[in-house]
């Protein structure tokens, strides 16, 4: 069966990525004892926020099927 | 470099022999979804990549992937060792080959690299161009593969999770579920959404499958030499990176199978309940979703956990590949973004779950998955991108026409 719905598929990436490094930075804030460790994984979540939210911004006002 | 002994390496060697037939089985796969008319296009394409991988491996990608105690680049941050490159010597210069645990991983490594780098050409059943194809292969076998394999295999940051963050053993993944299996996954999902892309939004464009174009006997027969080719790849990881003995290998055959034959069985009901009699295609992915959730799990878990963990890979992988082709119109009929990509994200976090590795394994997974959904996948999708928009197009529809 195929319904017919026309959702842009890049639009995922962004919120994925979101989802991802909120898991990253749970476990670094959560799990993680030492200071070196938690900063290191700290940062490395906030970067995947920060390209992620740089896909969620570029790709939520880009019309479906829109060829950039 | 550590030296293995001498019945470990004979067994090493023939696992190595037997690591091509996963890449034949899953070329056979590919081969029969396209269905007569591309079949050997697909395999030559799968043979073709398979070699350009190597090649790449062998000149760059060993050198950035390394191995356990092999040189590589590191920061500090505080007591706390980021590993982040290997910094080996390109082509393979400095590799002893007298039965080094380095000179195995380098043999079962060309192997591994070519087995992530035809499964997105699989996915696009001749939709891709070769050209375009081996450009790709280049940067995921020369780049993208190495640098994520080192973080898990070569002694990386993902690897000392477990030393150096207090995460359980570390993120692990002994048969490759994500360093195979996930990133030719996600690279397989970048090339179908750019393909979608450039037919102007609509699935597929060039050949479509259907069910009667489909070639089940091959891949039927590609399932069973892959089932082969996919021991030896669990054993070898098994053997390479967890230190197995030739003892305990008979565990990672059994839960092998058990993942495979619990994830198949699973399909059979998925099909009976959905088209009403066993399909050949959902039962194929099945096996393959088992496989792929075995490549993580095999080493770890007992063989009641290993069913467990296959029939819901099983389950997952073909739910989420119907989801992703109902509601976002995604042309993937080889199921390879669901039997590579999702049985092998959850074969991840089963190890975690199930596994008596100590207490922390699970959130190390997670951080695992986390890195491969948050920064694998819109690496790849922006290597993906530059090339098709600025090198070489994608698609072959345009070409044919």
């Amino acid at each position: 069966m195929r319904v017919e719905m026309d959702i842009d598929p890049r639009k995922f990436i962004g919120p994925c990525m979101l989802l991802a490094g909120w898991v990253i930075l749970i476990v670094a804030v959560v799990a993680l004892s030492s200071l070196g460790a938690r900063t290191a994984l700290i940062l490395f979540g906030l970067l995947i926020e920060l390209i992620g939210f740089a896909f969620f911004v570029i790709h939520r006002s880009q019309p479906s099927g829109e060829r950039n | 470099m550590i030296q293995l002994p001498v019945s470990t390496s004979v067994l090493c060697a023939l696992l190595i022999c037997a690591l091509p037939l996963a890449l034949a089985g899953l070329a056979l796969v590919y081969a029969g979804f396209s269905g007569a008319r591309s079949a050997s296009q697909v395999l030559l394409g799968s043979l073709s990549l398979a070699a350009i991988a190597a090649v790449v491996y062998y000149v760059v990608g060993f050198a950035l992937q390394s191995y356990p105690g092999g040189t590589s680049y590191a920061m500090q941050f505080g007591s706390t060792t980021w590993d982040w490159i290997g910094a080996h010597k390109l082509f393979f210069h400095g590799l002893d080959w007298n039965g080094t645990t380095a000179c195995f991983i380098a043999g079962f490594q060309i192997f591994a690299v070519g087995l992530a780098a035809i499964i997105p050409w699989g996915a696009s059943t001749g939709r891709w161009r070769l050209s375009a194809a081996a450009v790709s292969t280049v940067l995921l076998a020369g780049l993208v593969y190495p640098v994520f394999a080192h973080w898990v295999w070569g002694g990386g940051w993902l690897a000392h999770l477990g030393v150096g963050f207090n995460l359980g053993g570390g993120f692990v993944d002994p048969g490759g579920a994500a360093t195979i299996q996930v990133i030719g996954a996600i690279c397989a999902l970048a090339v179908l959404w750019l393909l979608r892309q450039e037919t102007g939004g609509t699935a597929g464009g060039g050949l479509q499958i259907t069910p009667s174009s489909r070639d089940d006997s091959y891949i039927l027969v590609g399932c069973m030499l892959a089932f082969v080719g996919w021991l030896a790849l669990n054993s070898l990881g098994a053997v390479l990176y967890v230190g197995l003995t030739s003892d305990a290998l008979v565990l990672v055959v059994i839960n092998t199978f058990f993942c495979a034959a619990a994830s198949l069985l699973v399909a059979l009901m998925f099909a009976r309940v959905s088209e009403g009699k066993p399909d050949v295609a959902l039962c194929a992915k099945g096996w393959i979703a088992g496989l792929v959730a075995s490549s993580a799990v095999a080493a770890y878990v007992k063989p009641g956990s290993a069913l467990v963990i296959g029939a819901i890979a099983g389950f997952l992988a073909l739910a989420v590949q119907w989801i992703l082709e109902a509601f976002c119109d995604l042309d993937d009929p080889a199921g390879a973004v669901g039997a590579h990509g999702v049985a092998g994200l959850w074969g991840l976090f089963a190890l975690g779950l199930f596994s008596n590795l100590p207490s922390g394994q699970t959130l190390a997974q997670l951080v695992g998955i986390g890195t491969l959904i948050g920064l694998m996948l819109p690496v790849i999708y922006g290597i993906n991108w530059l090339l098709d928009r600025k090198l070489i197009h994608f698609s072959a529809v345009t070409e044919d026409e």
